[in-house]
């Protein structure tokens, strides 16, 4: 846990939003006219190095987006967006690939595995996409999907061969292959019975805690955002309030209930 | 210091002296342009019928009346003399050392607007020229660039040095911040492989597309070549016969072959999307996606190409040894730089198939969609409008396209087709407009046309097209090759020859002929030549290159009634009874009077009906007694090629199909109108010969004799090789049939690649749609739809990509094959056998059409199940 007294430094950011906005341009349904949705509509925010924030809010509210964003996955309309002490507005296009590579792992509601592949070869690929040893990589992917609780037998499994809980920690071992400094999981167990969350509740914990990686999670379940040490709740392209935690699990759970 | 400032001082000076010798250098060329932009105004400049003249005396000629557009002469003459007058006031400035003063340039610039005017006008009508007309414009535009560069030449030094600058930083830049050393581990082919593998089916389909594509271009460049040792206008570069319909395949080819590869992309590229997609999350680099991709392509390529041409090698060998079995036609060898060729063209089409197609490499790396997207929506106005538009440019197409006289012109049936296209835009729109504003239950099943209206319209319009060619021309080519005469009943004569009467050497040849019993009857005849003889085509016009006229003109043979009466006796009889069916045959008193004409298109059914002169479709031609002019203007046409009235027409062989019907028709005029023609100088052969040689055929006294004369009287192809003093029937049978297998195997394959665009067009649709229509099920599952109302709603979501087009098309098709009967003048019989033919093709096209829809909705139940 970040101990809530401690004065944050600019080396311990690994992010820092100034005023993000996005915009899409849609027809309306109405009267087809021409309109511009304000996805976002100003987020100020830092993420500090090693920290568990999770992000809540309604369905439309801008949280995948604001993921995407900080994930480099796509850009703003408008503002700043810091990592590790450095703008990424100058960056070019394969620069974002680059950090997106070995600084960031992604977690997806639909997994987002290539069914053509082994999961093996899942975990492996954005290791060969930055052009690393296969056997290293082999190695680590045996050690994560140990950590992870995957049999080894399963890593020669196609992912639509395994269950959901097995896909998402394969998901998991894939994006922490590179050892990125982040992990943004975009409703991670909103696919996953509960058992299957529990498990993958406690690995994001464990991987945070462990091995120090900082996760940014967008989840509409309470009780897993309780895990994290803070929590933003967005409302229409805002952030509405933040809390952060003081206590234990059960007292931030109540918490975040109250919010809602 | 005092020595310091004084060099620099002296450096400026020399710079300064540079520059200004480097300005006066451009100046005094600039001055040299423009004194010669004044001087050519006086040299020969148009030519007209043999002499040239300057554009003074062309203007006067002009004014005095002596033929010509006074309106369009008078720019073509004042603009170069405006121009020219310019020249010489700014020529004669720059020597003078003023340099370029604002006046100049403002002079510069009006000189430009004569060039252009010049230009625009010598375009739009071209003008019969010599080296100076062509050289006035590049030459003042020339000048306008000299000018330029004068002004700007300092700064732009800078300018590129400062981008040269930036560019080498930013290379540097480039090099510092995209750093990526190392190699890729082996395991990225592997998963690339394994990625391909799950793809395979789209793989195999673009590759078949490609492979169908290559086959098509490999069988078409082998036949030609096949057949070119074998046709008798095999010198020819581009021309008529074998190489006109090789052009037009190629051109077909690679329309119709873009068509079908840009689909197959489009079809492969959205079923990769996803996997691109999280590829570039997991931070694959552009280069490496541009790489997999451009691999993939080129893999699927080479493999096309290699079945393409193995396959074009066996259907060309099959349909040469069909030509010897079947038609005696003995076809040359299949020459290995076909593959190179095919390989060529197989370059361009994908080329241009993946520049059509970029929109799908758009949509895989664009990560900015919007959340909802929904396109405009019609306006009711727009609606009315479309409909009304569509309506009467319709109507009007078909009209010109049944105009008596006219031509069966593909343009006349695309243009209907358009029009008949604005039709369904408008009505969509107004089923759009209607369900949006009543809310009625058909919501669900027209979700596509009220949120993707113009994607959902703009396919429904393509398919229509596409499939109106298939139902409409084509199968109309196919229906015609049915009706097709055997060639031999098209050259009812062993030998026609056109000579001289005044030529001692002919009679002597016609007497050895006679004495070798052949049989040997004479017939009056003067040459005339219409203004233009074949529609316009750049490779019309650079196969008469070496004649400045822009449009090839046609040679026709002229005869008096009398004749025409003899004629149709000896030939009454041979086209009545063909393959079952009867011909239509005009027996009525033609009783021609003044400079009226009759005239008879000697071309079989299967052709196409056009009029006798072909520029802008013109019922009543333009033609001159006498052979080609090397040289004329557009605008004073109507000098050289008087008018002439056609009283009545007719299509029947009485010579022979010697012209394909373009040319070598017969024109028949009164007797008297004849002699008087006669009496003036005429030009051309002036006799026809139609020899039968009977018993002695193949004997080589007939050749030799028949060779000599055809030597004597070669300068009669100097205009169009395929206007011979001399037709044999052998060598025309063996043209004729070489075309109609060329031409047969085009018809198919562009039957065969059409439908497959047409299937491909509505897979394509519903594969982008997959995952919408998934979620909008599933919700309407949940929501408590049930199997039936689901399976009823996906029927009325592929009904707009199935109903509207086929019938539109097959109505336009059916009113198109009524007036193609109409203006070949067609017998029932004639119209039962191209029925059959067109019949053939439409039940082809159904059962396609039945096959995809049951495929399609299987596929869509499918995917709108699966959770």
């Amino acid at each position: 846990m970040i101990p809530q007294t401690e004065k944050t430094t600019e080396n311990d950011l690994l992010l820092r939003a100034a005023d993000l906005k996005k915009d899409y341009f849609i027809r309306s349904l109405e009267d087809d006219s021409k309109k511009t949705v304000h996805v976002l509509k100003g987020i100020d925010m830092q993420v500090k190095k090693g920290e568990y924030l999770s992000i809540m809010g309604r369905s439309g509210s801008g949280k995948s987006t604001l993921l995407r964003i900080l994930g480099m996955i796509s850009r703003p309309t408008s503002g700043e967006l810091e990592f590790l002490g450095n703008d990424t507005r100058d960056l070019w296009t394969d620069e974002m690939a680059d950090i997106r590579r070995r600084r960031v792992g992604f977690i997806y509601q639909d997994f987002n595995l290539m069914d053509s592949l082994t999961a093996m070869d899942n975990i492996i690929l954005p290791g060969i996409l930055d052009k690393r040893n296969e056997d290293e990589l082999k190695e680590r992917a045996l050690e994560l999907s140990r950590r992870a609780d995957l049999k080894e037998e399963l890593l020669e499994k196609a992912p639509y061969e395994m269950s959901g809980g097995e896909r998402q920690r394969v998901a998991i071992c894939r994006a922490l292959i590179n050892s990125p400094e982040v992990l943004m999981a975009d409703e991670p167990t909103g696919n996953l019975d509960e058992r299957s969350e529990r498990m993958v509740a406690e690995l994001l914990e464990d991987i945070n805690q462990s091995m120090g990686t900082s996760v940014i999670m967008v989840t509409h379940n309470p009780r897993l955002a309780a895990r994290s040490h803070r929590l933003l709740m967005i409302r229409e392209g805002q952030i509405q309030s933040e809390i952060e935690r003081a206590g234990d699990e059960e007292g931030f759970y109540r918490e975040i209930l109250d919010l809602m | 210091m005092a020595g310091r400032a004084d060099r620099t001082d002296k450096t400026d000076r020399e710079e300064e002296t540079t520059k200004t010798r480097k300005d006066r250098i451009l100046e005094l060329t600039g001055a040299v342009i423009d004194l010669a932009l004044f001087v050519f105004v006086f040299l020969p400049w148009t030519r007209e019928s043999g002499s040239a003249e300057s554009i003074i005396q062309y203007g006067l000629h002009v004014v005095n009346g002596e033929g010509g557009y006074s309106v369009l002469s008078g720019v073509m003459s004042i603009a170069p003399l405006a121009g020219g007058a310019a020249g010489l006031y700014k020529g004669v400035e720059l020597l003078r050392g003023k340099g370029l003063t604002p006046r100049l340039i403002r002079v510069t610039h009006f000189m430009c607007g004569c060039a252009v005017l010049y230009m625009a006008y010598f375009f739009a009508f071209y003008i019969s020229c010599t080296f100076i007309g062509y050289a006035w414009p590049f030459l003042t535009i020339l000048d306008f660039l000299l000018n330029k560069y004068a002004l700007e030449y300092k700064d732009l030094a800078v300018k590129n040095r400062e981008l040269d600058r930036k560019h080498h930083e930013y290379e540097e830049e480039k090099k510092r911040r995209l750093a990526f050393a190392g190699r890729y581990s082996s395991g990225i082919y592997r998963i690339h492989r394994k990625v391909a593998r799950a793809y395979r089916k789209e793989y195999i389909l673009l590759t078949f597309c490609g492979a169908l594509s290559s086959a098509f271009l490999c069988t078409a460049l082998g036949l030609r070549e096949m057949f070119m040792s074998v046709h008798s206008t095999e010198e020819i570069l581009i021309g008529g016969g074998l190489e006109e319909i090789l052009k037009d395949t190629v051109v077909t080819a690679i329309i119709l072959n873009v068509l079908l590869m840009a689909f197959a992309y489009g079809v492969y590229g959205a079923k990769r999307r996803r996997t691109v997609g999280t590829l570039r999350a997991l931070g694959a680099r552009s280069r490496l996606l541009a790489a997999d991709e451009v691999m993939e392509y080129a893999i699927s390529s080479l493999i096309s190409v290699a079945i393409g041409c193995a396959a074009g090698t066996v259907a060309a060998l099959a349909i040469g040894a069909w030509a010897k079995d079947a038609a005696g036609v003995a076809a040359g060898s299949f020459s290995p730089v076909i593959y190179l060729e095919t390989l060529g063209f197989y370059a361009v089409l994908t080329f241009f198939s993946l520049m059509v197609n970029y929109q799908v490499a758009v949509w895989q790396t664009s990560s900015e969609r919007a959340a909802v997207k929904k396109e405009r929506s019609p306006w009711k106005w727009e609606a009315i409008v479309s409909a009304a538009a569509g309506a009467v440019l319709a109507a009007a197409e078909a009209s010109m396209f049944h105009r008596e006289l006219s031509s069966e012109d593909l343009k006349y049936q695309f243009l209907f087709i358009a029009g008949i296209g604005l039709v369904i835009y408008g009505a969509s729109a107004m089923i759009a407009i209607r369900t949006r504003k009543r809310g009625t239950l058909n919501k669900v099943s027209r979700s596509s046309l009220m949120y993707h209206f113009m994607t959902t319209v703009l396919t429904v319009m393509l398919l229509t097209g596409i499939q109106f060619a298939i139902l409409g021309p084509f199968a109309a080519e196919f229906g015609g090759e049915k009706t097709a005469e055997d060639p031999s009943d098209l050259f009812p004569y062993d030998y026609v020859m056109m000579g001289r009467s005044s030529d001692a050497g002919d009679q002597e040849d016609v007497a050895a002929l006679r004495d070798l019993g052949a049989a040997v009857k004479e017939f009056p005849m003067i040459r005339v030549t219409t203004a233009h003889g074949a529609p316009y085509s750049w490779a019309d016009v650079l196969s008469n290159a070496y004649m400045d006229v822009m449009w090839p003109q046609g040679q026709q043979v002229m005869i008096p009634e009398s004749e025409y009466y003899k004629l149709k006796e000896m030939a009454s009889g041979d086209r009545r009874q063909h393959r079952g069916y009867t011909t239509n045959t005009f027996n009525e008193r033609l009783d021609l009077k003044g400079d009226e004409i009759h005239v008879v298109f000697q071309q079989d059914s299967s052709r196409s009906s056009h009029p006798l002169e072909w520029f802008m479709e013109y019922g009543d031609p333009n033609f001159r007694i006498g052979q080609p002019l090397n040289d004329y203007n557009w605008h004073a046409r109507d000098r050289y090629f008087p008018p002439h009235k056609i009283k009545s027409r007719e299509y029947a062989i009485l010579t022979g199909e010697f012209g394909r019907g373009r040319q070598e028709n017969i024109i028949v005029v009164s007797d008297r109108y004849f002699s008087k023609l006669r009496q003036g100088r005429t030009e051309g052969p002036d006799v026809m010969y139609l020899v039968n040689t009977g018993k002695v055929k193949g004997s080589g006294a007939v050749d030799k004799i028949v060779s000599s004369f055809g030597r004597r009287h070669r300068g009669d192809s100097r205009w169009d090789s395929e206007i011979r003093p001399v037709y044999a029937r052998a060598a025309m049978i063996r043209d004729l049939t070489t075309e109609r297998i060329m031409k047969d195997e085009v018809t198919v394959m562009t039957l065969v690649i059409l439908c497959i665009s047409s299937v491909l067009i509505t897979f394509l649709r519903f594969v982008t749609q997959e995952q919408e229509m998934r979620k909008k099920y599933c919700l309407l599952s949940d929501l408590g739809m049930t199997k039936e109302q689901e399976s009823r709603s996906i029927r009325q979501e592929l009904r707009p990509y199935f109903l509207p087009p086929a019938v539109a098309a097959l109505g336009s098709a059916l009113l198109f094959q009524g007036m193609i009967f109409s203006q070949r003048q067609f017998t029932t019989d004639q119209m039962r056998v191209f029925s059959r033919g067109t019949m053939e093709v439409w039940l082809v096209f159904a059962a396609v059409q039945l096959i995809l829809w049951a495929v399609l909705r299987k596929r869509l139940k499918k995917c709108v199940r699966e959770r």
